[in-house]
């Protein structure tokens, strides 16, 4: 499995749905952060699952491993909420201390996208602006979090 | 299956759900789930629950419960009259609970004050226009979409459809009426943007530019700058729809006052009909068309709590919705405590279940099986095998008990039906109400605006999602009245009307349009603000307000 979670901004409605898929997903604890972006946009803020990932390197207890699948994950027995991972993160997708010790991050809904489905994000998306693709199918850049592009307030007026 | 009536599967370990999966065979969804269906997980395990009936607020085995209602409801029947008891039911219900509930009103109760709470006010209209109704596919081979009203929030998961549709091609096109900038606008490829409360004008002037028959008399100029848009723009939307082969108008609800939204839903069924469209109404409340296929719209909820509020109604039997919470201009707490009976049923205690002398616990859409008649004209049927929590029951199974304890057989709802199905057109003067139509001067106070709005007492106010996303009940504001009001962003501000105030967090926002401020749904406080009155031509709520001021607290 070497997929990733590909946002299409273009078509994103802001809907949270994702979000509520990942909350309820995860015992209803977020691990998928989301900011808002032009009142019209969702931003939301996953883990990248970095190549060389700054939170494995700054966890003390060795509670961050990346697996060889390309996994960034998490164990909850060995994390003691120490933030470290958290402030080492240039992305802000660690959230701080949602639960007492422990921290959140995604796991790529690793129960089903290791059955060949869909994350959850992903596969609830009711404008298609999120998608589960492999890497390789991902444009010619691996590196992309983003594509489209929107054009802002079409109106009749402005006669494109 | 949602109560927006898009499936899902439900992972199920030894009879407790444990995980929302998406159903890809799903008609309308096709596999997508908006936030709104992953609540039903939480739905379902909720501690909250309404779990057992109650007498006297008191919790009581099932039976006592059902034995209460079935000696008042008599003892009411044979003192006043079966008229003096009014039935109001919710959209939630399966098909099979709406016939059950007609059957027991006609034939056990003898009352034809049998009505359906839908939180909307193009309630005569629920029924489609019978002009061509679009089916999910209409929307994939569609090359143009009239989109009236914030379409993708409305119902999010016909969004991707939409789109996908709209991406097929660039001659493609997305029209959107409405005077909000919503995410909806921002897929437009023309945004007609009339004032608030005004979408019928611009789609009789739309409709009277295309030269289309039994189309009232108005001056398309002038309409135009009634609803504060450029004329020239109707000329421009006109010609454009004339030049697709295959439009799906699609119309969601909540448009000004009740007359004004029936004639939008109107409009939009005649111009799918003009250029050889298809229309598709959008009912946010669940099984809405089921509902009305089958109890019919000879008495609606509002002309029960109307009667209710009179003192007409001696007992009522409402089962699903938070009358209080739903109508707070139109009945009160007090007016319920009023009545000689109150029973009320639902999944959580709310504020109509704290004043009934019987409440009655409701099992929600996926603990039972039923069929519903969801948008886009097609049925589905679910049984998931799941049981009610505690003594939870349907509603159908509910009034089949209470008929049993009554001695009283349920009769046959084939009459009622038949009354639906021949709902007549509303005897509405078109050119008089699009006459009063044109923009405010002063602040306007809508509601309805942001779906995932949390309030708590209502179901979506239980639920953890929303409540982690929107910890408090917002106020819209747009950019204009905030500044001239000196409202910040996230500042708390009191809201008068001629009516009362209230206090609220305010959102300072560039999608409302000017003059117009904006509460949630179900917000209480608020919607309590505003005047309710029964229009006795449509049936339904007028909710206007007057005297609007927004101020920063303290």
């Amino acid at each position: 499995m070497n997929c990733r979670n590909v946002l299409d901004y273009g078509r994103c409605i802001s809907c949270k749905s994702c979000l509520a898929a990942c909350f309820y997903s995860h015992n209803m604890q977020n691990q998928l952060e989301a900011s808002p972006v032009l009142t019209n946009i969702v931003l939301q803020m996953n883990c990248r699952h970095c190549e060389q990932p700054l939170c494995e390197a700054a966890c003390p207890q060795e509670a961050i491993k990346r697996r060889d699948d390309g996994l960034v994950v998490r164990s909850n027995m060995k994390c003691s909420g120490c933030t470290s991972c958290a402030q080492a993160c240039p992305f802000g997708a660690i959230d701080l201390l949602k639960t007492r010790h422990t921290l959140d991050k995604c796991d790529l809904c690793n129960w089903r996208t290791l059955e060949g489905k869909d994350s959850m994000c992903a596969g609830t998306c009711v404008s298609g602006a999120r998608t589960f693709e492999e890497i390789g199918d991902i444009a010619h850049d691996s590196g992309i979090a983003m594509r489209g592009a929107r054009t802002v307030a079409k109106t009749v007026r402005r006669k494109r | 299956m949602c109560s927006l009536q898009c499936g899902f599967a439900m992972e199920v370990d030894a009879g407790v759900p444990v995980r929302v999966d998406f159903d890809g065979d799903s008609p309308l969804a096709r596999g997508s789930l908006c936030a709104r269906g992953h609540y039903n997980l939480e739905l379902l395990l909720h501690p909250r629950r309404f779990l057992a009936a109650t007498v006297n607020r008191r919790r009581a085995p099932w039976g006592t419960g059902v034995t209460k209602v079935a000696e008042k409801l008599n003892e009411i029947k044979s003192t006043h009259g079966g008229d003096a008891i009014g039935v109001i039911l919710g959209t939630e219900l399966s098909n099979e609970d709406y016939e059950t509930a007609v059957g027991f009103a006609s034939g056990v109760l003898g009352t034809a004050n049998i009505g359906v709470a839908y939180d909307g006010n193009d309630y005569p209209f629920l029924m489609g226009g019978g002009t061509g109704d679009a089916v999910p596919e209409d929307i994939d081979d569609a090359d143009c979409f009239l989109l009236v009203g914030d379409v993708f929030w409305g119902h999010p998961c016909v969004s991707k459809r939409i789109i996908e549709a709209r991406h097929k091609s660039r001659s493609h096109h997305i029209i959107t009426v409405n005077p909000y900038r919503s995410n909806t606008d921002w897929f437009a490829d023309a945004h007609l943007q009339p004032a608030v409360g005004t979408e019928a004008l611009v789609l009789a002037a739309i409709l009277k530019a295309m030269n289309a028959q039994g189309v009232p008399s108005i001056d398309v100029t002038q309409a135009a700058i009634a609803a504060g848009i450029d004329p020239s723009n109707i000329d421009v939307i006109a010609k454009r729809l004339r030049e697709f082969k295959k439009v799906v108008v699609v119309t969601s609800s909540r448009f000004g006052d009740s007359a004004g939204g029936y004639l939008t839903a109107k409009y939009s069924a005649k111009i799918a009909s003009v250029v050889h469209g298809k229309y598709a109404p959008l009912f946010r409340g669940g099984n809405a068309v089921g509902a009305f296929k089958r109890v019919g719209g000879a008495k609606t909820a509002a002309e029960i709590l109307h009667a209710v509020a009179e003192k007409q109604i001696k007992a009522l039997l409402v089962l699903g919705p938070d009358v209080v919470q739903l109508y707070p201009g139109a009945v009160s707490a007090g007016d319920l405590e009023g009545l000689e009976f109150l029973a009320a049923g639902s999944a959580f205690e709310n504020d109509t279940t704290k004043h009934s002398d019987v409440g009655l616990p409701l099992a929600v859409w996926t603990e039972y099986p039923g069929t519903y008649d969801p948008s886009f004209g097609f049925s589905t049927s679910i049984d998931t095998g799941l049981l009610p929590q505690g003594d939870g029951m349907a509603a159908g199974g509910m009034l089949a008990d209470i008929a049993k304890s009554m001695g009283a057989a349920i009769g046959a709802s084939a009459a009622a039906g038949a009354a639906a199905a021949e709902h007549p057109e509303l005897a509405i003067e078109d050119e008089q109400v699009l006459a009063g139509m044109k923009g405010t001067d002063g602040l306007t106070f809508v509601e309805g605006i942001h779906p995932l709005h949390r309030w708590d007492g209502t179901l979506t106010g239980r639920m953890s999602f929303p409540a982690a996303q929107s910890p408090y009940c917002e106020l819209w504001v747009g950019e204009e009245p905030a500044a001239a009001n000196g409202i910040e962003q996230g500042a708390s501000v009191v809201v008068t009307t001629e009516r009362g105030e209230t206090q609220i967090i305010a959102t300072v926002t560039d999608r409302m349009p000017g003059g117009v401020i904006a509460v949630p749904s179900y917000a209480p406080d608020a919607r309590g603000l505003m005047v309710w009155t029964l229009n006795p031509k449509t049936k339904w709520f007028d909710v206007t307000t007057s005297g609007v001021k927004v101020t920063p607290e303290g």
